[in-house]
């Protein structure tokens, strides 16, 4: 009997929080913008919080979770301008077709960077969802 | 000898396709298991109708118990798996 091969696929977490901590960090005005998979603690002023919320399996390698993107600080003007920050990295990581050095088909957006702000702290928060393309890789 | 394949598409038919019966009923069937996945129905509405072009069912938030819920815990995002 022949026993299926495992195909692991990659945290995309890690990957966009990866591309978007390299990609805001460069960008003048937003040096030390760091991104994560949670809200850091103590709070920083300006952060990108990346959560995975589901997502389909293409095939067997191919899979595109998706992923929301949030953007906080203090005011809403910072909070879009960082969303849409963040928005052109993912656009960009997806023509480059590579996500946190993973290979990446494609970026869907589902919702552009929309003003949604935290409901537990009433913080500004712009959030953006997309589809990210990987592929898993054998075990 | 290969054959040649010719494909005529009538004016109007996509239109009709996507605006027909069976089109309306499985994105509403979508739409109603996006809001059965996300909670009580009393917190989530589903609506669906024909526009111009196309025919569209969605799903929206009807309280604000799950606006909150969607705000802090993407409640509804995470739900629209249940549409595929």
């Amino acid at each position: 009997m022949s026993v299926a091969e495992l195909i692991i696929a990659p945290d995309p977490v890690d990957l966009v929080v990866t591309e978007l901590t390299t990609g805001v960090g460069q960008r003048p005005g937003f040096e030390g913008v760091r991104a994560g998979g949670s809200v850091p603690i103590p709070r920083p002023r300006r952060f990108v919080r990346v959560r995975s919320v589901g997502g389909a399996q293409n095939s067997v390698v191919h899979l595109t979770p998706t992923v929301v993107v949030e953007a906080y600080a203090d005011t809403d003007g910072d909070a879009a301008a960082l969303g849409w920050l963040c928005h052109a990295i993912m656009l960009a990581a997806g023509r480059n077709l590579s996500m946190g050095g993973s290979p990446c088909s494609d970026v869907g957006v589902f919702a552009l960077p929309q003003d949604l702000p935290d409901p537990t702290t009433d913080q500004a928060r712009s959030t953006a969802t997309y589809a990210v393309s990987l592929r898993g890789v054998a075990a | 000898m290969p054959s040649t394949v010719r494909i005529e598409i009538t004016p109007g038919a996509i239109t009709e396709i996507l605006k027909s019966p069976e089109v309306q009923a499985d994105l509403r069937a979508r739409a109603e298991r996006i809001a059965a996945a996300a909670g009580d129905s009393e917190d989530y509405e589903v609506d669906s109708r024909v526009g111009a072009t196309r025919a569209r069912a969605s799903v929206r938030t009807a309280s604000y118990a799950a606006m909150k819920d969607e705000a802090k815990n993407r409640t509804l995002t995470r739900a629209l798996d249940a549409g595929r």
